[in-house]
């Protein structure tokens, strides 16, 4: 037993070895593309701040960067994803069902348990290079948060993302303008379902494939998009309700908002084992599909 | 042993490529696959390799192909006719492919290489299409799997290639090794091979050995009373195969004949071999 496991450790260990001997062009050429893309988007974001007068910082403009960070640089991440899911689709699509790829990975000696395990490490490589790089534009984005404007840090730590319902509360009740409360809040807590729409795009991908079997690069992109916009317009209808919800109830803000923190905290910490799921069903699904 | 029984596959639902393959294939021999295009050479290679998955019985030394069990394609290799090239050099290529096969000889690829004059430290993609099937061959070779199949491996090779190429493969069979070779390419290797089989896509037409071959039929002009299956014009006159007399001395085989006759005389060859082929 120690045996087979060993030995099946040392062939996970080589298809490692093959897949990043054959393929580290493509994935230092999607690494490139994603850090590129981050920062054009970091820059443009910049640009259009400074562009308006609101940058460098003042305290007056304080508020302007917290929107910048919170908003501006969160949204173009929101593009970002779109764009990095689209290039992973177009890759990992290539490589597993393209006669002449697949044909030399899968007839290689591994049991197909093995090259799944391979193919996975594959796409967390994408979805953890990505999630570093949203760190690092996060982190990047509130050190200068707080370096200039300490007042609004407390804004950008996720594990106070609902606060801003409080915060929703608390001008609801000065009387400020409830709508502008409600889509700013709702534009956060779209921001921190982001990750959740990214792997349920990946997720929905996955069932359509297995429901509508095609080979089409094109139409497998059109499919991710489909998924991509379908989720956002329900993530988006789901968050106005609920904000809404509170606005009209706040005898249900303490129980909802705790409810609703700690779903959104776990889907958090669930999304890497989430999106593994996800690419493990496809992977299955491509199996099958040659199976048949 | 390769033994397929009825194997069925198709790329479309409605458009199946093989319809019923039943065929025995005896270790220890060099096979030359042939048949026309499309009747499914290529792909019966790849259902053997495990990388398609066809319906009905088969089995390749006794392991489910369809499984891709790990011992199975340790036993196994197949040198496509077009396979994807890689951006590293041959010798990582062999270094990263080396551990999946228990049976890698490092003598034999260096060997290989060197007869072919492929040089081991320049990327394949930077490689002419000739280079690049020759240093693919090589790394096949020295796989040295007890199965080896290869789908037109002729294909973009300059002819002292083509010589090397099946010294390397007749030294392969001295070791009781199987090699399936489908070409279009007979020329190439009529010399090499020690089996035949012709394919279509509703079964075998033919599966003998040369020496069954060349015991049933005879390559000769015809004479008066002969059975001829098939003719061409040649230089020396018309030239035929016809069925062999029983006091002629045999004839060497002529591939590019024999397979014109197998397909144009269906029915009577399956009656010529057909108590061999039991």
């Amino acid at each position: 037993m120690k045996q087979n496991t060993s030995l099946q450790w040392s062939r996970i260990r080589n298809l490692l070895c093959y897949d990043w001997a054959v393929d580290k062009g493509k994935i230092k050429f999607t690494l490139a593309i994603v850090v590129g893309l981050y920062a054009a988007l970091f820059i443009m974001a910049y640009w259009n701040q400074t562009s308006m007068g609101l940058l460098p910082m003042t305290p007056q403009s304080g508020e302007a960067l917290v929107t910048f960070a919170n908003v501006s640089v969160m949204n173009y991440f929101e593009y970002a994803t779109m764009i990095v899911g689209i290039l992973t689709t177009v890759i990992l699509h290539r490589k597993f069902t393209n006669p002449q790829t697949s044909l030399q990975y899968l007839a290689l000696p591994g049991s197909r348990i093995e090259k799944y395990i391979v193919m996975l490490a594959d796409f967390a490589f994408v979805v953890i290079g990505m999630q570093v790089l949203y760190l690092v534009v996060y982190a990047v984005s509130m050190l200068i948060c707080q370096l200039t404007y300490p007042e609004f840090s407390w804004w950008m730590n996720p594990w106070n993302s609902l606060n801003m319902a409080k915060k929703l509360m608390s001008v609801t009740e000065s009387g400020e303008n409830q709508f502008d409360v409600i889509h700013t809040s709702v534009m956060r807590l779209f921001i921190w379902m982001t990750p959740v729409i990214s792997f349920g795009t990946f997720g929905l991908w996955c069932v359509v494939n297995m429901l509508f079997k095609h080979n089409g690069i094109l139409k497998s992109i059109g499919v991710f998009l489909l998924a991509y916009v379908f989720l956002v317009i329900v993530s988006m209808i789901v968050m106005v309700g609920v904000v809404a919800s509170f606005a009209e109830h706040p005898e249900l803000h303490a129980p909802a908002l705790h409810v609703l923190a700690t779903v959104i905290k776990v889907i958090l910490w669930l999304q890497i084992p989430l999106a593994l799921l996800f690419q493990w069903i496809f992977y299955r699904q491509i199996a099958n599909r040659q199976a048949k | 042993m390769i033994e397929l029984n009825d194997l069925r596959y198709g790329y479309y639902r409605h458009q199946p490529v093989l319809r019923g393959i039943s065929l025995s294939l005896p270790e220890g021999h060099i096979y030359g696959l042939l048949g026309k295009n499309g009747v499914g050479k290529s792909t019966l290679l790849k259902i053997l390799c495990g990388s398609l998955i066809g319906e009905g019985e088969y089995t390749v030394a006794g392991y489910n192909p369809r499984r891709q069990h790990p011992a199975m394609l340790e036993k196994i290799r197949l040198v496509p006719e077009a396979e994807a090239i890689l951006p590293v050099a041959v010798e990582d290529l062999a270094r990263v492919t080396a551990p999946f096969y228990p049976t890698w000889n490092q003598s034999i690829f260096e060997s290989a290489l060197n007869e072919f004059q492929v040089p081991r430290n320049k990327q394949l993609t930077t490689l002419s299409l000739g280079q690049q099937k020759k240093a693919l061959i090589s790394l096949s070779l020295a796989c040295n799997t007890p199965y080896l199949l290869m789908d037109e491996p002729t294909n973009g090779l300059d002819i002292p290639s083509k010589s090397i190429f099946r010294r390397l493969v007749a030294g392969l069979c001295d070791e009781g090794k199987t090699v399936i070779i489908s070409t279009h390419q007979v020329d190439d290797i009529d010399s090499l091979i020690d089996r035949i089989v012709i394919l279509e896509n509703e079964g075998v037409l033919l599966n003998a050995s040369i020496d069954e071959v060349s015991g049933r039929l005879a390559f000769r002009h015809a004479g008066e009373g002969d059975e001829v299956l098939y003719t061409e014009g040649s230089p020396v006159g018309p030239w035929s195969v016809v069925v062999r007399r029983p006091d002629e001395p045999e004839t060497s085989v002529n591939m590019k004949m024999l397979f014109n006759a197998v397909i144009s005389h269906k029915d009577r060859i399956r009656t010529l071999f057909s108590p061999l082929e039991d």
